[in-house]
């Protein structure tokens, strides 16, 4: 192999260039428009545009890929995850042009890929699979759910990460939730074709990390405990899944080679399962690719997969002395453009800062000033930590959380920190929709100490740069002849700061403290000097929120949202002109929708309908039917 | 282009003396800020404050953005003026950057007085509004007042410069597309409902803000109708039937912010020519408490104060050789560009005619001015009557009267007579005018008006052959001086709004540059002179 093309983006196309670029080969990256900035197509060693902006036109076009692959001279091509990394038809037409699909050949492919396929496959080699119907027959579903039984899950054969998947609680929505499955899975995937699974409730999902080689050889690599998920998508992975028992761990990793080793397969492939409460396990899918979570596994083994895929693509064999053992615990956070404090909606933005911390792995695709957009998935970066069990891991992926910096995008990075501190968490008391269930709970700050209030909006008005250029701006907001003051709104409480020569003083409610605090040369990190004692603390400074970071606060500044736009009303109904009310619907006590009828009123000729501005309760019914009223009158009034 | 050496020894006596003489009147200034900035006191605010409204420097904390300096102005107006304490005339004005546009504030306090128009409010009031035509500033008005303090009447009301001219402005400013924007967030009665009702844009706060020509007392007086003061002219009123206001909001804190949106949608500026990159002066602006001398008649060099005002101390002389007792150049302050005109002694004819010469130069140039005042006056006697100094005094204020470039002038020493005129006083509308301290202004000074007039005393008395004593002579001389003394103060002068505020010698150098970046948002024509008698 001489010159891999990675036909992927973001974080993982820059992970393949690392290991490809220490391995002596030569890297090509391609991108759509809207990534020429992004940072894997700086670090490759040569770049091709492809020519499009939609994932349709860049990233799926097996077309363009190929014609890039020979406009490069690239010998091998590599998928990385998601697009076409498991599209059987993607690894023949490598095949064809020629070129090396680092991957399993599309036969292989498909007989584990498919959702259908594996399932009976598992099924005749005694591996147990959930009750479901493989979806032979996709115009009789309905009758297939009533023989799997509910509730179910609607998934899409051709595809993973949560699209085209449903939750069936009962018959009767069964007809929708297929309709809409079918829509997302045809779209995401260009097949609508489904499959139905028995829903198992509060389980854990557990991972085997399988490798094979060409010549026969099937090694499990362990195991990967991704319980910790929202709506199907991993947030926090671990290797090893720590809470199993050992006869378990066995168990899966036997079934989950003799699963791989039943196909001609070669390359790496994740064997998924569903292990409930009671501790029995099924089969749910197998991954014909390096998975997101792969950097787990290599920290636990020591092992570079990308090296090893690279390897068996060139038709090297595994040692024989494998599997290597596996040390310690690994944690991985994805780090995504969403936000907490909005329903985890995705967000985009401008780089405007990034500080990751050095002592902690990172795979990351990003770059200052990079855009992230919405044309592609909200995945910005991966932390990685490493620790002698878990405890010491998830203790390393708080501190390592607290130097991460990005500005200019909101992430979730605040919710990371709160699972991380979660007593659930930390104790393994999850299961895979656990995180949906607390999630409100964790949007919830806890109450701040008066001391901290003062740390932050300290930290909050000290950060501010200092323009030189610009005699307006000087840091602390001057005054002539006066200590320059200001007040800072948390939620929480409102704080005075006053800007003493070298101190600040700072007054929450009738306490006033004094102290001097600096930002030191570490990322985010202050020291706070009071009466001799001096301590350092990391803080993040965020758009809307102060972070104390090891102590796990959050104050958020007061809510502006909307302060800009004017006043309107109002849970009150007027007359819009001069006239006569004709009907009255509305009575008080009555519970109303927005836009529902409260009255009409005959003006100018005209029948005006006057409908609820909000929902709400009708608190007041200020006219009667026949009265004549002027205009901008209050007829009806509403309550919340 | 010369970097100015200074020379002075901080460890000589003189230097400590001098030091310590100054911080002890830098410290009588910010006690005497701090006692204006807190308004009508502790009890008066609290009060404000219970009805959820915030203390009117609050308000502009708020309405400028986080960080913005506030280049407040007559700060110290009518302190000590009236029987009752007026602080700071109860108005707060200045200039500070909104959504980064520079704009000037005029926000009523009132916990003084109810916000009321006291002549030295008005004073003000017309003030601000100058400093904003002048320069092109939008105007933003926190309006919380009663309006005139009808005792006074005649003092407000009836002349040219009294109420009706802070309408006037805001018509003309808003005719010269100098944006009006006022914020209703307390009463505004009478004559100050016109503040909202001329700007371009009016916000009022529910339940807070009420406009009306007459109150309900004058109503019920006039009329008989009994109404309410919220029914009379509340928000909900004026934004939905009258239509006096325009937009409603709940509270200061959202007043506020509307404000700013409305500052944000503004055209914005012309581009502002490029600034060189500022550099510091070589030397700590500290020390110029070191070289300020206790007694304002004891002469000091003014390169010394330039070296630790201008960026990197440079300063390209111009003629400096010639009339060096007025020290003229070009140089940078905060990357802008100022042409200087320092005193460095008594004005000759040789120094005015340099002066009007170099102010000649730098409206052409259209470079600013910066004067900087220590000047007992031109200098007398015969052989410079004869030599005409009249008539090369005349040519310098001729120059300084006729420059359009913006002036800025610093007191930092004495201001006496025409050397008032000469250096670009009040009566010649530099755009701002910053006094230090120790500054004394009055036609001379109070030895010289005291001698003057027993003189004249004396001749009288002697004339019609009595005789005078030296006992009597210092009998007439003592309310002379004591008179001088007091009148030349700088407080006193301040107080009464002959200057634009005391300034601490050590924020030299930046209220300089805000003053002057605040005048560069307005176009500089081209200047014309008229006849210079040569």
């Amino acid at each position: 192999m001489r010159k891999l093309l990675v036909a992927n983006r973001g974080e993982i196309a820059c992970r393949i260039f690392r290991t490809a670029t220490a391995m002596g080969i030569r890297t090509v990256a391609v991108f759509g428009t809207p990534d020429r900035d992004a940072r894997h197509v700086a670090l490759a060693d040569e770049a091709i545009d492809l020519g499009g902006e939609s994932a349709a036109d860049t990233y799926l076009s097996i077309d363009r890929l190929l014609a890039a692959a020979r406009r490069s001279g690239a010998d091998a091509i590599h998928p990385g995850y998601g697009f076409l990394s498991e599209s059987p038809a993607f690894a023949e037409a490598v095949a064809t042009a020629g070129l090396t699909f680092v991957g399993p050949s599309a036969v292989a492919m498909a007989k584990l890929g498919s959702k259908a396929a594996a399932r009976s496959l598992a099924a005749s080699l005694g591996i147990p699979v959930v009750p479901g119907d493989d979806g032979a027959d996709q115009t009789r579903l309905a009758e297939a759910a009533e023989r799997v039984g509910f509730p179910l899950l609607v998934k899409a054969a051709a595809g993973g990460g949560g699209r085209g998947m449903r939750v069936v609680r009962e018959a009767g929505e069964l007809t929708e939730l297929l309709a809409s499955a079918r829509a997302e899975a045809a779209a995401a995937f260009g097949d609508g074709t489904l499959i139905l699974e028995r829903l198992v409730e509060r389980p854990r999902h557990v991972e085997v990390q399988v490798l094979a080689d060409r010549h026969g050889s099937v090694v499990s690599l362990g195991e990967r405990d991704c319980t910790l998920q929202r709506r199907h998508q991993k947030v926090i992975e671990e290797a090893p899944a720590s809470f199993l028992d050992e006869a378990t761990r066995t168990a899966l990793g036997e079934a989950a080679v003799r699963l791989v080793a039943a196909t001609d397969y070669a390359g790496a492939a994740t064997v998924e399962f569903l292990l409930d409460p009671t501790g029995s396990w099924h089969l749910i899918e197998v991954n014909t690719r390096l998975q997101v979570e792969h950097p787990v596994t290599e920290l636990v083994t020591g092992l570079d997969l990308v090296a090893w895929q690279l390897r068996i693509a060139s038709g090297e064999p595994l040692p024989a002395d494998w599997p290597p053992p596996a040390v310690g615990h690994a944690v991985e956070l994805r780090i995504c453009a969403e936000d907490p404090a909005h329903d985890l909606r995705p967000t985009t933005g401008r780089v405007s800062r990034l500080e990751l911390p050095a002592d902690a792995r990172v795979d990351h695709g990003l770059a200052l000033g990079m855009t992230v957009g919405a044309e592609f998935d909200s995945l910005l970066a991966k932390l990685v930590v490493h620790g002698r069990d878990r405890t010491d891991a998830l203790a390393r992926a708080t501190a390592a959380l607290g130097s991460v910096g990005i500005g200019g995008i909101v992430t979730n990075i605040p919710l990371l920190d709160a699972i991380l501190r979660h007593p659930d968490f930390q104790a393994q008391r999850i299961d895979t929709r656990w995180l949906e269930r607390v999630l409100p709970d964790l949007e919830r700050d806890p109450e701040p100490t008066a001391e901290e209030l003062a740390i932050a909006a300290a930290a909050r008005v000290t950060a501010r740069q200092h323009g030189a250029a610009d005699p307006w701006f000087q840091g602390a907001p001057w005054r002539l002849n006066l200590v320059a003051e200001e007040t800072v709104r948390f939620r929480a409480g409102t704080v005075r700061v006053r800007h003493l020569r070298d101190d600040v003083e700072v007054q929450t409610g009738d306490t006033i403290r004094r102290f001097r605090l600096s930002w030191t040369d570490l990322p985010g990190e202050v020291a706070i000097e009071a009466d001799g004692y001096r301590r350092r603390m990391k803080i993040r400074n965020e758009p809307e929120s102060v972070v104390l970071v090891e102590r796990g606060v959050r104050l958020r500044l007061e809510d502006n949202a909307g302060a800009t736009s004017e006043t309107i009303d109002e849970s009150v109904v007027r007359a819009p002109l001069p006239g006569r009310v004709v009907q009255v619907r509305a009575e008080v006590g009555m519970e109303v929708e927005k836009g529902q009828l409260l009255a009409v009123l005959d003006a100018m000729k005209m029948e005006h309908r006057l409908l609820a501005p909000c929902a709400g309760r009708v608190a007041q019914v200020a006219v009667a039917e026949g009265d004549r009223v002027v205009s901008g009158q209050i007829l009806v009034e509403l309550a919340p | 282009m010369t970097i100015l050496r200074s020379t002075l020894d901080p460890h000589s006596p003189t230097f400590q003396a001098r030091t310590r003489h100054n911080q002890v009147l830098g410290a009588t200034l910010r006690a005497r800020a701090a006692e204006a900035a807190a308004g009508g006191g502790r009890a008066a605010r609290a009060r404000h404050e219970s009805r959820g409204k915030l203390f009117v420097r609050e308000r502009i904390d708020r309405l400028l953005d986080p960080g913005s300096a506030f280049l407040e102005i007559g700060q110290l107006a009518a302190r000590d003026v009236y029987d009752d304490p007026v602080p700071s005339a109860g108005l707060v004005a200045g200039i500070g950057r909104i959504e980064g546009r520079i704009c000037m504030v005029v926000a009523n306090d009132a916990t003084v007085k109810g916000g009321t128009y006291y002549p030295l409010t008005v004073k003000k009031h017309l003030r601000a509004q100058r400093i904003a035509r002048e320069n092109r500033l939008p105007c933003v008005y926190l309006v919380d007042s009663g309006g005139a303090f009808l005792p006074a009447q005649d003092e407000v009301f009836p002349d040219r410069e009294h109420f009706g001219r802070i309408f006037y402005h805001q018509a003309r400013m808003s005719a010269e597309n100098i944006p009006q924007i006022a914020v209703v967030m307390g009463s505004c009665t009478a004559g100050g409902a016109y503040v909202p009702a001329m700007a371009d844009l009016a916000v009022i706060v529910r339940n807070q803000g009420t406009i009306f020509l007459g109150g309900p007392p004058l109503v019920k007086a006039a009329t008989g109708e009994v109404v309410s003061a919220e029914e009379l002219g509340g928000a909900e009123m004026h934004t939905r039937v009258s239509g006096v206001a325009d937009q409603l909001a709940d509270n200061d804190l959202h007043a506020l912010d509307l404000a700013r949106a409305a500052v944000a949608a503004l055209a914005p500026p012309p581009p502002p020519s490029p600034a060189a990159v500022p550099e510091p002066p070589l030397y700590p602006a500290d020390e110029l408490y070191g070289l300020i001398p206790e007694d304002v008649r004891e002469p000091w060099p003014v390169r010394e104060l330039l070296a630790r005002i201008l960026d990197g101390s440079r300063l390209d002389e111009f003629k400096p050789r010639f009339g060096p007792t007025l020290v003229t150049g070009f140089a940078h302050l905060w990357g802008m560009p100022v042409g200087i005109l320092a005193n460095d002694g008594i004005l000759f004819a040789e120094s005015a005619a340099k002066g009007a010469h170099f102010i000649e130069l730098c409206c052409r140039r259209r470079l600013p001015l910066l004067f900087v005042q220590n000047i007992s006056g031109f200098m007398v006697g015969r052989s410079y009557e004869e030599g005409g100094i009249a008539k090369e005094g005349a040519k310098l204020v001729h120059a300084v009267a006729c420059a359009e470039v913006p002036k800025i002038t610093l007191m930092v020493g004495g201001s006496f007579g025409a050397g008032n005129y000469a250096m670009a006083g009040r009566a010649y509308d530099p755009r701002f005018l910053w006094a230090w301290p120790n500054a004394r202004i009055s036609v001379m000074g109070g030895e010289q008006a005291a001698t003057v007039l027993s003189t004249v005393r004396r001749d009288a008395i002697e004339a019609k052959g009595g005789s005078w004593t030296a006992e009597e002579q210092a009998e007439f001389e003592a309310p002379i001086r004591a008179q001088y003394t007091r009148q030349g103060d700088p407080y006193h002068a301040t107080a009464r709004l002959w200057d634009d505020g005391i300034i601490d010698p050590a924020d030299t150098r930046l209220v300089l540059a805000l003053s002057l970046a605040a005048t560069l948002a307005a176009p500089v024509p081209e200047t014309r002179f008229g006849v210079f008698r040569m």
